[in-house]
């Protein structure tokens, strides 16, 4: 070093080019050249999908370099991010995936069976690839989460860090801000793969003109979806409330134990009833706001899950007459033809937009047209499960928006996560820290069907009562059951009360899915994507830091030997 | 930031009545680690901190790091409590043991740490090639620090320590691990900071090092400050003088003795001096280093950087560390 004035004066630092991660720069290289061959002997649907690989690859190193440079002002907060996702890199785990997708993506579409129709083979594939894609990437954030901020108080690096003016929350913020940037890169770049992967499987021959145009209208599209709405006049509510009030009287010792319960389960009785269709009889249904669906497309699909009621063969066939705005549906050469489907099954009608009145407004007319059945004295019921039974989907939006807001759905579930791993690594070890991330995602992920489970366990019901109502039932069985001396089941009432309780402070991954609709060409609107990311990927993570941050401040970082 | 005075001198550490239980799982009370320690560091000290292993010397560090609560008694580390942030950017720390990403290199080690203290990426740069440069790491600085020896650890641990230009430098064990050079270079270190009004608290095993640097030293032993004072107060023995000269001939020294008797003493001991083992290490080192001899190590490293050297003023006028206020801390303290 030179000296002036005494005084030693920097030299400049000298830059060295060091090439990161050679093997997968090594893995792109061979995918660009396995590509290039594919090209030239004429295989260029297997070309993409070697470049995607290639891209896959490179794209991980450009990622990566890419987020350094996005770190590179700031300071403690964004220090500790970059450093983050350093220690990330260098566990291999991120390269791991990335290896993992670059090799397992392309091979994916191989393993569909070619005669199989080309709509469900991409359903298959646009399914399964994001579905395992998100579960790979929760386990990476859940482990990196965990073995962050575990190592760090393990190896007491954490010392070095907070010696230093980097508040507690700023160092939890720092390794949340860091694996949310990751885990967007890897998002990002499991994303492109499949959303290219997907492409080229599109363009594979189909099974026949229906097989492409369903390709083309029910999948590489955004539909919005209209149900119909359902008449909740005064004479609905007399109704209801009659039927709750000849309840109470009937059962009031059941009514009282759970008044909420009885009132959603009458509604959800009287709506089921609503979607029957007795025999001989015709039930028009209304669906209303498809104006902007007349211009968008020649037609529109009726989606519909029929189920012939009382009648114990399973698929049996349901046979109908329909109507659109009182005019028959489908005629042909002016005949009103009848349609018979395969009962407990999704079907999907074309219905043209022309049949739309210039108010937006179909009016559907379903005829019970079934036969009896051998061995029955008159014709099924026909019925359509409420919600998904009974549907129009009209295109909105493009498959490319869609899938992107897809993918920021799964990104903001992993920064749940990753929020969870950290939270929890600020005071557990690392093997419970892990456990408990996993089980916070396994319940996110099944809430629904942890909590149907949890009813069978315990012997209650709760129909989907509100939290304040689900505490009153589970205490009055509680109490109940203590006053019959019924140890046992008292105590299966107290288990469950934890596990609801742990339950009502997880989020439901299942109300933020985003997979389904892009795989069936739903309408993931920009709404919806708004609100997953908002409250996953910002209001969760802010409590969960909150309490990791509460927990850290309270927590002696230092191993003490000697007991 | 406020700091405390006691007299005329700022106390930049206070612990009046420090105790640290270390309690297991099920909250009882297991090890007191630290037991009700009083101590007070003044501005510009440079205070040892000594004691066997379990003595307590690393918790009572920990805790004046906030990185351990104590069970009890006050803390105040320039003048603020210990959990203060931004008291922290005054503060440096080298602990017992590397504690670094063995992925990053160096350079980025360096880097990180700069950030955390909110320097601009000029300053950064800066004091990271002087640092490089004074703890001989300038040629290793690409390589991840998990390909570093133990000795490079803790040297690049030493500059991390110091990127900052810290008031108040506390090195636990600084010369573990390092060969003499680096332990001469750190000594020459604190000696340089010490006369820049910088305060040092310095925790070692290696008592001739702290009996040459440390002003003033606490011995510690089962949690508890057993013996504290300067050097001088602790170490000399007013029982017994010692004369130095140059080589004394036989007869010079029978007339000593007869002088001696005279006043009724004796000599006790009479013997040449020998030079110690790391001036001859050191010595061999640099005519190893002036023959051009290479090594795939650290370097032997530069002079003290330029930051931390320049402008070695009493730190009465300093204004990059904290204020002065005209109340004794440890008073405070014990009014509270």
């Amino acid at each position: 070093m030179d000296t002036a004035n005494g005084l030693p004066v920097p030299r400049r630092h000298r830059a060295v080019l060091r090439l990161r991660r050679p093997g997968l720069w090594a893995l792109a290289a061979a995918a660009v050249v396995l590509t290039a061959l594919l090209h030239l002997a004429g295989r260029d649907e297997l070309a993409v999908i070697a470049a995607v690989s290639a891209g896959l690859a490179a794209g991980f190193q450009v990622g990566v370099a890419g987020l350094h440079r996005l770190l590179f002002a700031g300071d403690g907060v964004v220090g500790v991010a970059r450093a983050v996702i350093d220690e990330a890199v260098g566990t291999r785990l991120p390269v791991l995936l990335v290896i993992l997708v670059v090799v397992g993506l392309p091979v994916l579409p191989l393993l569909l069976d070619p005669g199989e129709r080309l709509e469900y083979r991409l359903q298959f594939f646009l399914t399964w690839a994001l579905s395992a894609g998100g579960f790979l990437l929760a386990l990476v954030t859940i482990f990196l989460g965990c073995g962050s901020v575990c190592g760090d108080i393990d190896t007491q690096r954490i010392h070095m860090a907070l010696v230093k003016p980097l508040g507690r929350w700023q160092y939890l913020l720092g390794k949340w801000l860091g694996i949310v940037l990751l885990d967007g890169l890897l998002v990002a770049l499991v994303g492109g793969g499949v959303f290219t992967v997907a492409e080229a499987v599109r363009r594979l021959p189909a099974a026949d003109a229906a097989d492409r145009r369903a390709v083309d209208e029910e999948v590489f599209t955004a539909r919005s979806v209209t149900r119909p709405e359902h008449p909740r006049g005064d004479d609905f509510a007399a109704d209801v409330a009659a039927a709750i009030a000849q309840l109470e009287k009937d059962d009031p010792r059941a009514f009282a134990a759970d008044p909420a319960g009885a009132r959603k389960r009458i509604l959800a009785q009287r709506v089921l009833e609503w979607h029957t269709v007795p025999p001989d009889t015709v039930a028009g249904y209304l669906f209303t706001g498809l104006a902007e669906a007349r211009g968008a497309a020649p037609v529109v699909q009726l989606r519909l899950k029929p189920f012939a009621d009382a009648v114990a063969i399973d698929r049996a066939p349901v046979r109908f007459a329909l109507w659109l705005n009182d005019r028959p549906f489908p005629s042909k050469n002016g005949t009103h033809e009848e349609l018979t489907l395969a009962g407990g099954s999704f079907h999907t009608i074309e219905i043209p937009t022309s049949a739309i009145d210039s108010a937006g407004r179909l009016r559907l007319s379903i005829a019970n047209r079934n036969l009896v059945p051998p061995g029955q004295a008159r014709p099924a019921t026909i019925s359509f499960a409420p919600g998904k039974g009974l549907e129009i989907l009209h295109r909105t939006g493009s498959f490319r928006g869609n899938f992107l807001r897809c993918l920021a759905v799964m990104w903001a579930k992993l920064a749940m996560l990753a929020a969870a791993a950290v939270a929890a690594a600020s005071w557990l070890g690392f093997p419970t820290a892990v456990l408990t991330a996993v089980m916070v995602y396994v319940a996110a992920v099944a809430r629904g069907f942890l909590a149907d489970a949890i009813d069978i366990y315990t012997g209650a019901d709760r129909a989907g009562a509100g939290l304040v109502d689900m505490v009153r039932l589970r205490a009055t069985v509680l109490f109940e059951r203590l006053d019959r001396l019924e140890l046992w089941d008292a105590c299966k009432t107290l288990t469950s009360f934890a596990a609801e309780g742990f339950l009502a402070l997880v989020p439901s991954f299942g109300a933020h899915d985003g997979v389904t609709e892009v795989a069936t060409g739903r309408l993931l609107t920009a709404a919806q994507a708004a609100a997953s990311v908002a409250e996953l990927g910002l209001a969760y993570p802010l409590v969960l830091l909150a309490c990791g941050w509460a927990l850290l401040c309270r927590r002696d970082l230092v191993n003490v030997s000697g007991f | 930031m406020v700091a405390t005075v006691a007299g005329n001198e700022a106390v930049d550490i206070a612990c009046v009545g420090v105790t640290k239980t270390f309690k297991d799982f099920w909250m009882r009370p297991r090890v007191r680690a630290v037991d009700g320690v009083t101590l007070e560091v003044r501005r510009g000290q440079v205070y040892g901190l000594l004691g066997p292993n379990g003595s307590g010397k690393s918790t009572t560090i920990k805790m004046l790091l906030g990185l351990l609560q104590p069970t009890a008694g006050r803390i105040a580390i320039l003048g603020k409590r210990p959990t203060d942030v931004a008291t922290k950017r005054h503060i440096g720390y080298l602990p017992e043991e590397s504690y670094l990403y063995r992925f990053l290199t160096g350079r980025e080690t360096l880097d990180y740490f700069g950030r955390l203290f909110r320097l601009d990426a000029r300053a950064r740069r800066e004091r990271i090639d002087m640092l490089l440069d004074m703890v001989g790491l300038e040629a290793v600085q690409h390589r991840p620090v998990g390909e570093y020896s133990k000795g490079m650890q803790r040297r690049i641990g030493l500059a991390q320590s110091l990127i900052n230009d810290p008031q108040l430098l506390i090195l636990d064990e600084p010369t573990s691990g390092m060969d003499p050079v680096g332990s001469r270079q750190i000594k020459d270190l604190i000696a340089t900071l010490a006369r820049r009004g910088k305060t040092v608290l310095l925790c070692s095993h290696l008592l001739g090092d702290v009996e040459d640097l440390c002003d003033r030293v606490a011995i510690m032993y089962g949690g508890r400050i057993r013996s504290e004072g300067t050097c001088a107060e602790l170490l000399t023995q007013e029982h017994a003088t010692i004369l130095e000269t140059a080589d004394m001939p036989d007869d010079v020294v029978a007339e000593v003795r007869a002088v001696l008797a005279r006043h009724a003493l004796a000599v006790k001991r009479i013997e040449h001096p020998r030079r110690s083992l790391e001036s001859l290490f050191l010595e061999i080192v640099e005519r190893a280093k002036a023959e051009g001899a290479r090594t795939a190590g650290a370097a032997a490293g530069g002079p003290v950087a330029g930051f931390l050297a320049a402008g070695e003023a009493p730190p009465a006028t300093a204004t990059d560390g904290p204020a002065a206020v005209d109340a004794g801390l440890l008073d405070s303290l014990t009014r509270r």
